[in-house]
């Protein structure tokens, strides 16, 4: 009795493993599916933020510019080139997924598993290489610095008009749109943080892209100025931000935050096109929005995932992304563990805009709420085979209903056509199969 | 029944409704709202320790104040746990009979309650942040103004003055800066603002008896709002602005003068009491 009792129990233990996320991710979708999407990776805790600019410049490098408002003059210390991969690898971690179930043989009743496998800018001005011409342009250089690849200046200013003639002599295309909003953060005390690649260096490191800039200070304000990249866009921008803070959650304060849909069970074919899926899904939704909400794509506590799209970031990646207060004593170099770093909550956000959709910078603002959530999207594929148990029949009786809500999902959050969906899936609509009957009548 | 008449009722039932329907219309169209378990202990504690205060204290059970109050705490603040929940239905009932001046409480008990949870627990407790949308504001600031006219109180100036003042304010700060209009617009169109105005500083039972008082109030909560948000960065300073007018009340007397606001039924109860 005692030896039934211990071998169920372990039964019971090895099934409910079994039930756990030990499978693999089918896709994820990460920013490489958008066109013109910035990344900001920004640390955030009390007064305390360091800022990590990414680049996807892919022109020549002697073209690149980027110019960034600042609160503070910064030090040397205070400016770093960072590592893209590890910001790739944030995005990568942070993705909305797409999961793949199997449901298993009606007439044996097993555990379902989980089958998936690991599956995310600008604002830059483009330089035009001229030398500096002196004049009389009311700019002050404030410091000036080499770090890595890039030669930096911190720059104040009285006036727009000669910070912008001073940038536009030193070969950034400033355009004349962006005179009012250079006005507006020269009087509201922000200095200009701004950064050309210097070539001799770049070729000497023999880089084929720009490294990531970061820039750490303390201010009040927790806030991202994309007012200036948005005057020398071309219509809508993306923006992706990953926000790591001790605390929880970061939301906008100034504009409606939304969380993505998610947990949609979406049709099977969809399993090599997810990356289409969700780039029509989030335009649909910004559709919808009348491109006015800052989306929630994912919020977790980086101690742990589930499941997992991509590799928990290590203790090292996430100092080099500028998290300050992990422990010494958690260093683990490139060793990557199942359970992540501690005391660190990751927030992906991601909105699309344009310079009338978002009119004010994105003012930030750190929660306390450490609830987990995730864009995940599920696959279920039907079971084929044959059995002749009373479950079969109540299972395939039940497939017709399932797959017309999987087209349901995909209709309503595409905006695509119901009828092509559900001829993708060769399944006829309720209307129809409440006709079917009739079809087989005199045959 | 007569307009007249009609406007006699107590304004309150008209609130309740509107502070109802947008909690019900935050709970399907927005995706960060409060669970309903949080709204109804806020709510179920504060009407039951309202009634025993009431006990305690032997005044008259009314439960209007405080269901409305619970509402907007369940509207404007969210919460990571159990305990800050129990102190900010503290604050809702509590202050009404702890911090008073005169006949007056000193605090509206939701803006109280708003200001020093999160203060108290800044890692379970926090205001939050633009959750609206701007169709929806629209919608509100019709059914606010529209309650002002129905019910005709006299109290509302006060909500007005605090909308005007702090328009000319984030107007008067970009055009300093040389922002272009829609970033004050949009400052403006905030859910937030508009509970404030209608449902926090326009209680007649903490706001001023004298219309110079009522203008100043609003001046002074418009002031200390603008430091808090444009020198200090903290969101929502009209929250704070009007803690530190409350805060003052009872040591500025032109703001203590004029006769106590009563609600309709309380006005009534007085004048059967003189009759007889």
């Amino acid at each position: 009795m005692l030896l039934r009792f211990l071998v169920a129990l372990f039964a019971l233990m090895m099934s409910s493993q079994s039930f756990g996320f030990c499978g693999f991710y089918v896709a994820k979708a990460n920013t490489e599916l958008f066109n013109k999407a910035s990344k900001v990776v920004l640390v955030r805790d009390e007064n305390r933020t360091v800022i990590t600019m990414a680049s996807d410049y892919k022109g020549d490098a002697k073209d690149f510019a980027l110019v960034v408002p600042v609160p503070t003059v910064l030090k040397r210390k205070q400016i770093n080139v960072g590592s893209p991969a590890v910001v790739d690898h944030i995005d990568s971690y942070t993705s909305p997924r797409l999961v793949e179930y199997f449901d298993p043989d009606p007439c044996k009743p097993v555990h379902r598993y989980e089958k998936g496998s690991p599956t995310m800018t600008r604002a830059m001005v483009p330089g035009s290489g001229k030398r500096p011409k002196k004049k009389a342009y009311n700019v002050k250089i404030e410091a000036k610095y080499e770090v890595g690849e890039y030669d930096i200046l911190i720059l104040s200013a009285k006036e727009s008009s000669g910070l912008s003639r001073w940038l536009m002599d030193n070969g950034y295309k400033i355009p004349a749109k962006a005179k009012p909003i250079l006005n507006s953060y020269i009087k509201r005390g922000l200095k200009f943080f701004v950064a050309k690649v210097n070539l001799k260096r770049h070729s000497k490191a023999g880089e084929a892209f720009l490294k990531p800039l970061q820039i750490a200070f303390e201010s009040r304000r927790f806030e991202l100025p994309i007012r200036l990249g948005t005057v020398n866009s071309q219509g809508e921008q993306d923006l992706f931000v990953f926000a790591l803070t001790k605390k929880g959650r970061v939301e906008s304060v100034n504009y409606q935050t939304r969380k993505i849909p998610t947990d949609k069970n979406i049709p099977v074919y969809l399993k090599d096109k997810f990356a289409g899926f969700y780039s029509d899904m989030f335009t649909n939704q910004v559709k919808k929005d009348g491109m006015k909400v800052v989306y929630l794509e994912y919020a977790w506590d980086m101690g742990w995932c589930d499941p997992c799209a991509a590799d928990p970031l290590t203790t090292k990646e996430l100092k080099g992304l500028g998290v300050w207060w992990l422990a010494e004593d958690y260093e683990q170099k490139n060793i990557r563990r199942p359970g992540g770093a501690q005391n660190v909550f990751v927030t992906r956000l991601h909105m699309r805009y344009t310079a009338s959709s978002f009119p004010s910078d994105l003012n930030l603002q750190v929660t306390s709420d450490r609830n987990n959530f995730q864009g995940r999207y599920v696959m279920n594929h039907i079971f084929k085979g044959e059995g002749k148990c009373k479950q079969m029949s109540e299972y395939r009786a039940s497939i017709p209903n399932r797959l017309e809500k999987e087209a349901q999902n995909l209709a309503s959050l595409t905006g695509r056509n119901i009828t092509s969906i559900r001829q993708k899936m060769k399944i006829k609509s309720p209307k129809d199969s409440d006709n079917s009957w009739i079809d087989n009548l005199w045959k | 029944m007569s307009f007249k008449s009609f406007r006699q009722h107590d304004p309150r039932y008209l609130q309740l409704i509107v502070q109802g329907a947008l909690l019900f219309y935050a709970k399907f169209n927005l995706t960060f709202f409060p669970d309903w378990s949080h709204i109804a202990l806020i709510g179920v504690s504060a009407v039951c320790l309202q009634f025993l205060a009431c006990t305690v204290f032997q005044v008259r059970f009314d439960p209007k104040s405080t269901i409305a109050s619970s509402m907007s705490v369940s509207l404007l603040c969210r919460f990571a746990g159990i305990e800050p929940i129990l102190w900010a239905v503290f604050f809702i009932v509590m202050s009404k009979f702890l911090f008073r001046s005169g006949d007056k409480h000193i605090f509206n008990p939701s803006n109280l309650a708003v200001v020093a949870v999160p203060f108290m627990f800044p890692d379970s407790a926090w205001i939050g942040g633009g959750q609206w949308g701007s169709g929806l504001i629209f919608a509100f600031l019709l059914a606010c103004i529209g309650i002002t006219i129905v019910t005709g109180a006299k109290r509302w100036d006060v909500s007005f003055a605090t909308i005007g003042i702090w328009t000319t304010m984030v107007f008067g700060r970009s055009l300093f800066y040389g922002d272009p209009l829609e970033i004050p617009f949009h400052a403006l169109t905030n859910g937030s603002v508009i509970l404030f105005c209608f449902f926090m500083i326009s209680d007649p039972k903490t706001t001023p008896d004298t219309f110079r008082g009522r203008m100043a109030y609003a001046l002074g909560t418009c002031c200390v709002a603008a430091v808090v948000q444009f020198v200090f960065y903290k969101p929502h300073g009209l929250f704070y602005g009007l803690f530190v007018m409350s805060a003052l009340y009872p040591f500025v007397s032109f703001l203590r003068e004029g006769d106590a606001y009563l609600w309709p039924s309380q006005a009534a109860l007085s004048e059967k009491l003189g009759e007889s």
